[in-house]
């Protein structure tokens, strides 16, 4: 699977594709900022936080798909377990997108803010009723400001992970997803349209919302202070008294043994911590104690009287003798308990404190530090504060202070707020789509008004509304266009019909086919050159008349810069070869409609124009060039193919008139006759041979055709040729061939002529150059598809200025032995035209020429020479 | 009797040379090298009364052999160049009576012509 549908990227863009590690780390960064996102969260006020992991889960969801999408908010809803401290927000927002994934929403983008409204409203709502107001427990003002929190952060966190998207998309950092049908830029913009207006108006009530909540805190925080500063005072006050009578009570203290003790509802030995217990109502009540307790440890070591202690009627004290008094106690008036007030009192008794210090002082001061305060979440509600007493014994009291009425309070104001802020945005959602709906139906509108326009020239009134400003002025444009779009037209068609005339009138010729090579276009030029009408030409195949194979030609990749050389045999039967250029006329292909171009289709029926040069004189100048240099070398080679000729001829003469002569005078043996007869045949037919080979050569045959031979075979011939000439000057000739048969393409004789020029040459630099060693190598070799043939020889090589003119028209270096200098320059000429190339350069003995050639591949050409 | 040298580098036709020569009654020594027909004249100066040449051979032409034996011989010793093919500058050999040129091919009656 590929996330990249666009195949005119310009390949800056990324692709996150299946099978590499780019998908999987960046599906493993969208889970990380879906978890960083969710940390990073704004506390409006207790326990209500807006947060942001969810964006990059939407962001997984459309660029990864659903896997990584779910992954990443489960990921994400970890952390907001730890953040309130339950799991139902998690659920909510793991439903969010497994809702929006059964739906299919995400493979719209346009649907994807509609399904998660519809989910907030119809399935998140219902459920965190269920789940916060009934499991949860918690008030009807708590649930409706957390359902509107959520609904809006939500609706934030889509429509920004939707508007990240496309800014992607826009500034071509990623390509849209194939999952994706498409990505409008009207959804953009309607997106962009709900942020403009919800996102100022949102965030300014949500800052409200979060200052008006920061300054109840603080004065809520005051106010429990205050009450705790009030508390401790009574504390004091009550410890003051109640510790008051304490130093001249231990004073008398004597051990009594005599206490039963069983008739106690507790023993005063198991107790070893003394508690204070105040109830506090809060609000215009007085905060009064309840149900004060102090017990206090006691600790015999030393033998020590340590013990005292009360409960709700009675203190205990025992002496140092033992003895335990009971005093009954009635000065404290305990009312009814509030346990959302707690005072708890505590001290610290150690071992050494209670072995110095016997007899008690009474508590003189009670502080109360600020920083001690702290609020917990709107769930306890609550300020815990804790003051120091300096006592004899160092004591402490701390006070738990709840706020969860004012936190209530609070809520239920917050609620409106959060209300109108919702409604707002799913107003402004609403408006969007509808607004997007209307301009893309007005835009069709304008669309088929065009299109209209195109086809028929036309222009369908009906579709505007002539009372609005806009469609009038949009009328006058497109009329103006139509005038304009007419007149185009009308010099297009012109333009087209000037274009047919001059191409029909030109002097060159030129014509047009099919893929399949029928002739669609046939010029008057070419009409009279080839003596055909284009009448006769119109849809019959070029290759007809042509020597052409258009199957090969059209085969390969289209190109533009097609261009191939082809003959036609005239009607009169004379050749006329031309190079034709495909000329490519894409202004006019949409009018090219004429009679001569019925169909005219791009995909399977194109039509190839081709703008042709008569390349008949130039090709019949180098079939004279080809002469000329051929006959040179008839011309070098005639003496010896003379006398090879008269050398058989001598013998013939000879043994015919020796045999007359003896038959003349005597009887002549029957073996003598044989022997002489037999000469005769042999050298008559070693003049035959002779003939035969000088008539091959010097026959004319221009127009022999390209066909695929044996080079070997032809290197043999022209040995067979050379060889008097060769034996006179004392070359010795090698053939050393290494090729398996392999097969070259051109034309044969030609081929001979380049063999028999290099030869010739080489033969004359040997003579030249008066040698010792006479020799002439000519090696074939196949290397890598190609093959390579060598003529060297032991002449005196090129000179500096012989090896780089080698192959110029008209350079010869044996101008004084009656050289042309045009064998090499045809020679390369030939092999050109074989699509061979030939190299001139100097060996360890003398010049080498070298030429390689394709090799044809003989399982497609069997033919061979 | 004419003792005749026959120096060419086709042997059938100095084989048919020399058989000519017998039935004529003449002795003929053949050599298919130019430079063995040197030497042997460069031996027998006044042996040869007549000698035949080819023109176009690989180690020696027939004209650098007329021009060396001439050295070698008699003013009286007849030379005779045979060629195939007509050449154009034979003209200081042929002017200056060193040799006669013929044609190849050989007649008998021109041969016998030359030997009556």
């Amino acid at each position: 699977m590929h996330l990249t549908t666009n195949p005119k990227s310009d390949g800056q863009t990324k692709n996150f594709s299946d099978d590499n590690l780019p998908r999987f780390f960046f599906g493993l960064l969208l889970c990380a900022l879906t978890i960083l996102g969710n940390y990073l969260n704004i506390d409006v006020f207790f326990g209500i936080n807006i947060v942001f992991g969810s964006i990059f889960a939407w962001l997984a969801l459309i660029i990864l798909g659903p896997a990584w999408a779910m992954a990443a908010i489960i990921s994400g809803s970890l952390y907001t377990i730890n953040l309130w401290g339950h799991g139902y927000a998690a659920t909510i927002f793991v439903l969010e997108i497994a809702f929006v994934i059964a739906l299919g929403g995400y493979k719209s983008i346009s649907k994807l803010i509609g399904m998660v409204s519809i989910y907030w409203i119809f399935v998140a709502a219902p459920s965190s009723l269920f789940l916060y107001k009934h499991m949860m427990g918690i008030p009807w003002e708590t649930y409706f400001g957390l359902i509107q929190k959520q609904i809006l952060n939500g609706l934030f966190n889509v429509c920004l992970a939707v508007t990240i998207y496309y800014l992607a998309i826009i500034l071509r950092l990623i390509n849209n997803s194939p999952k994706i049908k498409k990505a409008k830029f009207s959804n953009f913009l309607s997106v962009l349209f709900v942020f403009a207006l919800a996102v100022p108006y949102g965030f300014n009530e949500i800052i409200k919302i979060s200052r008006s909540f920061d300054l109840s805190k603080k004065s809520f925080i005051e106010e429990g202070l205050k009450e705790i500063e009030n508390l401790s005072a009574y504390v004091l006050y009550v410890l003051q008294s109640e510790t008051s009578h304490w130093e001249m009570m231990l004073s008398n203290l004597e051990l009594d043994t005599q206490i039963n003790f069983t008739n106690r509802p507790y023993s005063v030995y198991s107790i070893d911590t003394v508690t204070l217990s105040f109830s506090i109502v809060f609000g215009e009540e007085k905060v009064l104690p309840d149900n004060i307790k102090y017990i206090y440890s006691r600790n015999n070591i030393f033998n020590k009287t340590e013990i005292l202690g009360c409960d709700d009627d009675f203190f205990y004290t025992v002496s140092a003798s033992g003895k335990i008094y009971v005093w009954e106690q009635g000065a404290l008036d305990f009312q009814s308990s509030k346990e959302d007030y707690d005072i708890v009192c505590s001290t610290d008794w150690s071992e050494f404190k209670i072995q110095s210090s016997i007899v008690p002082q009474a508590i003189s001061k009670v502080t109360v530090p600020e920083a001690s305060s702290k609020i917990e979440s709107w769930l306890k509600a609550e300020i815990y504060t804790e003051a120091q007493i300096l006592a004899l014994f160092p004591t402490s009291v701390s006070h738990t202070h709840s706020l969860r009425p004012m936190a209530m309070l609070a809520q239920k104001n917050l609620n409106s707020e959060l209300n109108h802020i919702v409604m707002f945005t799913l107003f402004l959602i609403v408006l969007s789509y509808i607004v997007t709906y209307f301009v893309s139906e007005r835009f069709k509108r304008y669309t088929s008004i065009i299109e209209e326009l195109l086809k028929h020239r036309t222009i369908n009134v009906e579709l505007l509304n002539t009372n609005l400003y806009e469609d009038q002025e949009i009328l006058k444009s497109v009329v103006s266009l139509a005038e304009r779009f007419s007149e185009e037209k009308e010099a297009r068609t012109f333009a087209v019909n000037s274009f047919n005339q001059l191409i029909q009138d030109t002097s060159t010729p030129v014509f047009a086919t099919d893929n399949k090579g029928r002739v669609k276009f046939w010029n008057k030029t070419l009409e009279n050159m080839t003596g055909y009408t284009s009448e006769e030409m119109l849809d019959n195949p070029l290759d007809k008349i042509a020597k052409v194979d258009f199957t090969n030609i059209f085969s390969e990749e289209y190109s533009d810069e097609l261009s191939f050389d082809f003959s036609i045999t005239s009607k009169s039967g004379e050749y006329i070869y031309l190079k034709a250029n495909q000329t490519i006329l894409r202004d006019f292909s949409d009018l090219m409609t004429t009679n001569d171009l019925a169909t005219h289709n791009h995909d399977h029926n194109a039509v190839h124009f081709f703008v042709a040069q008569d390349e008949t004189e130039a090709i019949t100048a180098r079939a004279h060039m080809i002469n000329m240099s051929r006959l040179a070398a008839l011309g070098e080679m005639a003496s010896a193919f003379a006398h090879e000729l008269n050398q058989p001829l001598n013998v013939i003469t000879m043994a015919a008139g020796n045999t007359l002569e003896r038959m003349k005078s005597s009887n002549v043996p029957s073996d003598y006759t044989k022997e002489k007869l037999k000469r005769i045949e042999t050298n008559a037919l070693r003049a035959g041979k002779i003939i035969k080979n000088i008539r091959e050569f010097t026959s004319e045959r221009r127009d022999e055709g390209v066909v695929a031979f044996n080079p070997a075979s032809l290197c043999q011939n022209v040995i067979g040729i050379l060889q008097e000439q060769l034996r006179l000057d004392q070359v010795e000739i090698e053939l050393c061939d290494a090729t398996e048969g392999e097969l070259i393409e051109g034309r044969p004789m030609l081929f001979e002529q380049v063999i028999v020029n290099i030869v010739n040459n080489s033969r004359q630099s040997i003579v030249a150059s008066k040698a010792i060693k006479r020799s002439c190598k000519i090696d074939l070799q196949c290397i890598e598809g190609l093959l390579v043939i060598e003529i060297s020889d032991s002449g005196s090589g090129f000179n500096d200025e012989s090896i780089s003119r080698a192959f110029d028209p008209f350079y010869t270096t044996n101008a004084d032995r009656s050289g042309t200098g045009i064998g090499l320059y045809m020679s390369k000429s030939i092999i050109s035209s074989m699509n061979g190339k030939i190299w001139a350069f100097n060996g360890p003995n003398g010049a080498i020429v070298a030429m390689q050639f394709p090799v044809v591949d003989r399982t497609s050409n069997s033919a061979s020479t | 009797m004419k003792h005749v040298l026959i120096i060419d580098d086709e042997d059938n036709i100095g084989e048919e040379f020399l058989d000519f020569l017998e039935i004529m009654g003449h002795r003929g020594h053949y050599f298919s090298n130019p430079i063995e027909g040197l030497l042997s004249l460069k031996e027998n100066t006044d042996y040869f009364d007549t000698i035949f040449v080819d023109l176009m051979m690989p180690e020696m032409s027939g004209r650098t052999f007329i021009k060396a034996a001439r050295k070698l011989t008699n003013k009286s010793t007849e030379y005779f160049l045979m060629s195939g093919v007509p050449e154009l500058d034979l003209d200081d050999l042929v002017n200056s009576n060193e040799a006669k040129f013929i044609h190849k091919p050989l007649s008998l009656s021109f041969l016998k012509g030359v030997f009556s």
